[in-house]
C-alpha cells in the first residue's frame, strides 16, 4: 500500500482540492467584487474601454443617485413593479391550479400535451407583436407577457409534481382506504409542493424577463423604457444603473421564492446525506 | 413482423393501449383546437383580422417558402443562433469545468457570476445594438452572452455532483489523475452539461428573437416585426409558429442525447 499513498488522503483534495474555510471564501469573494469594480473604472479612465458605451462605476453611482431624486423614475418602478406582480400573481393563480388537475387527470393531460408542448417550447416574448396589437403599449399588454412567461413555468413542473409522486406512499394510503379526496391532500399535495417551488423560482426568472422585453419592444413607461431611452441618448451610466435594479430585483425574487420553500419544507424530517 | 401483429397493436397488453391511447387523445386534442379555430373563424364568431387562422397561416407559408423569403429570413437567424451558441458552448463548458476544479477561483467570481446568473441580461441589448450595429454580430453576441451563463453554472454544478466514493476506489486501484477524470468526473458531469445546453438553447432563441424584434433588417424575428407593423396577424402568428417548431425539435434532440448518457446508468428504485 505503500507505494500508492495518495489514497489515505481525501479523494477531492487531489481533485478538487480542501474545501476553503467560509471566511477566505468571503474574503475572496469581497476581493473579486472590489476586484472588477476597480478594473472596469481604471480601464474607462484609461481609455480601454470606450465610457461611452461602458459608462464606469463611479458615473453609475452618481447617474443613481440623481435618478432616485426624480419622481419620473419612482413611476417608471412603479409601473414595472406592477406589471411584475400582476403577471406573475395570475400566473400562479393559474397556474398551480390547472397543473393539478392536468397532472390528476391524465386523460385530460394527454388531450392538452401537444399544445402545452409547443407553447413551452415557444419563447412567449416571440407573441409580443401580436400582443401589443391586441391589448396596446399600455399596462396590460406587459401584464399578459409576463404572465405567458411565468404561467408556463409554473404549470410544467406542477404537472410533472402531481404525476411523480412517490408511487409506493400513493399504494399505502389506498390500501387504508383513503378517499379521493384525502388521497389528493395528504399525498400528491405535499409532494408536488418542491416541484412547484421550483416552478415559482423559473417563473420568476420569466417574468422578469418578460417586463424587460415587454417595456423594450413597446411601452410608454418602466424601467425598460429607461434603459431603452438612456441607451439611445449613450448615457450608459443611467442604462446600467436601470439594468442593475434588474439585477436586484431577480435576487430578491429568488431569495423570496427560497424563504418559501424552506416554510413549506420545515415539517419534513432532516435527510442526512451519509 | 406479421401484418395481423400490426393491424392489432393492442396484443401488447395494457402498456401498448395507454401508449395509443396517449397518443390518440393527444392527436385530436391537437386537431380540434386548429378545427374550432378555423370554424369560428369561417363563421364569424372570431374576427380573421385579429386571430387569423391555420388555413390563412398555411397559405401565407405556401406563398412565402415558394418566394424564398421565408427561407432566407429562417437561414439568417439559424446562423446567428449557431454562432453564438457555439461561442456559448465552447466557452461555458471550459469555464464551469476551470471553476469547479478550482476553489479560489470559484469563490473568486462568484459574487459576479451570481449577480449575472440573476440578470436578466436582455436589458443590455440596446446598448449592444448601438455598439455592434443593428446586423448579425449584435445578435451573436447577445445569443453568446443568454446561453453562456447558464451553460456556466450548470457544468460547474455538474462538478459538485462528482461522487468522492467513486474518485477513492479509483484511486485505489491506482488510477491516474487523468484515468480518474476521464472514466469517473466527466460522465458525472455530462448530464448536468446538457441540462446546461438544454437550457442554453431556450434562452439563445429569446436572445435571437428579442434581437431581432427589436433591431435587425433580416431574420424571423424581422419577419415577423414587419408583419406586425402592417397589421398582418397571420404573418406575425405564421413566426412564431416556426419559432415554435424550432424549440420543439432542438428540445427533443437534446432531451434524446440525454437519454443515450442516462442508458448506462443503473435504474434507481
Amino acid at each position: 500500500m505503500a507505494v500508492v499513498p495518495r489514497v489515505s488522503a481525501p479523494a477531492p483534495a487531489r481533485l478538487f482540492g480542501p474545501p476553503l474555510p467560509r471566511n477566505q471564501r468571503l474574503a475572496l469573494g469581497a476581493a473579486g467584487f472590489v476586484f472588477v469594480l476597480v478594473a472596469w473604472e481604471v480601464a474607462a479612465r484609461l481609455g480601454v474601454l470606450n465610457p461611452l458605451f461602458f459608462s464606469k462605476p463611479t458615473d453609475i453611482v452618481i447617474a443613481g443617485i440623481n435618478e432616485v431624486q426624480l419622481p419620473r423614475f419612482w413611476n417608471d418602478v412603479t409601473v414595472s413593479l406592477t406589471e411584475f406582480s400582476v403577471g406573475l400573481v395570475l400566473a400562479i393563480l393559474l397556474g398551480i391550479p390547472i397543473g393539478l388537475i392536468s397532472g390528476w387527470y391524465p386523460r385530460f393531460l394527454y388531450f392538452i400535451d401537444p399544445w402545452l408542448n409547443f407553447l413551452n417550447a415557444t419563447p412567449r416574448v416571440a407573441l409580443l407583436p401580436i400582443i401589443v396589437i391586441w391589448l396596446g403599449l399600455g399596462v396590460s399588454s406587459k401584464i399578459a407577457v409576463v404572465f405567458l412567461g411565468a404561467f408556463f413555468s409554473i404549470l410544467i413542473p406542477t404537472i410533472q409534481g402531481v404525476r411523480t409522486v412517490d408511487k409506493r406512499l400513493v399504494d399505502v394510503a389506498r390500501s387504508f382506504r383513503a378517499s379521493r379526496r384525502l388521497l389528493f391532500t395528504s399525498v400528491i399535495l405535499p409532494g408536488t409542493v418542491p416541484f412547484i417551488v421550483t416552478g415559482l423560482k423559473i417563473g420568476v426568472a420569466r417574468a422578469l424577463l418578460g417586463v424587460v422585453v415587454g417595456e423594450l419592444y413597446a411601452a410608454t413607461s418602466g424601467l425598460g423604457v429607461m434603459i431603452s431611452k438612456a441607451s439611445q441618448v449613450l448615457q450608459a451610466d443611467r442604462m446600467f444603473f436601470g439594468v442593475f435594479i434588474f439585477t436586484i430585483a431577480g435576487v430578491l425574487g429568488v431569495g423570496l421564492v427560497g424563504r418559501v420553500e424552506t416554510y413549506f419544507q420545515r415539517w419534513r424530517p432532516r435527510q442526512g446525506t451519509r | 413482423m406479421t401484418a395481423a401483429s400490426v393491424a392489432r397493436p393492442r396484443r401488447g397488453g395494457v402498456l401498448a393501449m395507454l401508449r395509443s391511447e396517449r397518443v390518440l387523445l393527444g392527436l385530436a386534442g391537437f386537431l380540434s383546437v386548429l378545427v374550432l379555430w378555423e370554424l369560428a373563424v369561417q363563421l364569424g364568431f372570431l374576427r380573421r383580422a385579429i386571430l387569423s387562422s391555420p388555413s390563412l397561416m398555411l397559405q401565407l407559408a405556401i406563398r412565402d417558402f415558394g418566394s424564398g423569403r421565408l427561407a432566407d429570413d429562417i437561414r439568417v437567424s439559424l446562423t446567428e443562433f449557431g454562432l453564438g451558441y457555439g461561442a456559448a458552448l465552447l466557452t461555458g463548458i471550459p469555464l464551469g469545468m476551470a471553476l469547479g476544479f478550482n476553489r479560489r477561483l470559484h469563490a473568486f467570481v462568484n459574487p459576479w457570476l451570481g449577480a449575472i446568473y440573476a440578470t436578466p441580461t436582455i436589458a443590455l441589448l440596446p446598448i449592444i445594438v448601438i455598439f455592434f450595429g443593428i446586423g448579425m454580430e449584435s445578435k451573436v453576441i447577445v445569443v453568446w452572452m443568454e446561453a453562456f451563463v447558464v451553460i456556466t453554472v450548470s457544468v460547474l454544478t455538474g462538478t459538485g455532483s462528482i461522487e468522492d466514493r467513486y474518485l477513492n476506489i479509483a484511486y485505489s486501484f491506482k488510477a491516474s489523475r487523468w484515468f480518474a477524470f476521464r472514466t469517473v468526473a466527466w460522465p458525472s458531469v455530462i448530464p448536468f452539461m446538457l441540462a446546461g445546453a438544454r437550457l442554453g438553447v431556450g434562452r439563445a432563441l429569446v436572445g435571437v428573437i428579442v434581437a431581432e424584434l427589436l433591431a435587425s433588417n433580416a431574420g424571423i424575428g424581422y419577419y415577423i416585426t414587419l408583419a406586425g407593423s402592417t397589421l398582418n396577424i397571420t404573418g406575425v402568428m405564421l413566426g412564431v409558429v416556426l419559432i415554435g417548431l424550432f424549440g420543439v425539435v432542438s428540445g427533443e434532440a437534446i432531451r434524446r442525447l440525454e437519454r443515450r448518457f442516462e442508458a448506462w446508468r443503473p435504474e434507481i428504485n
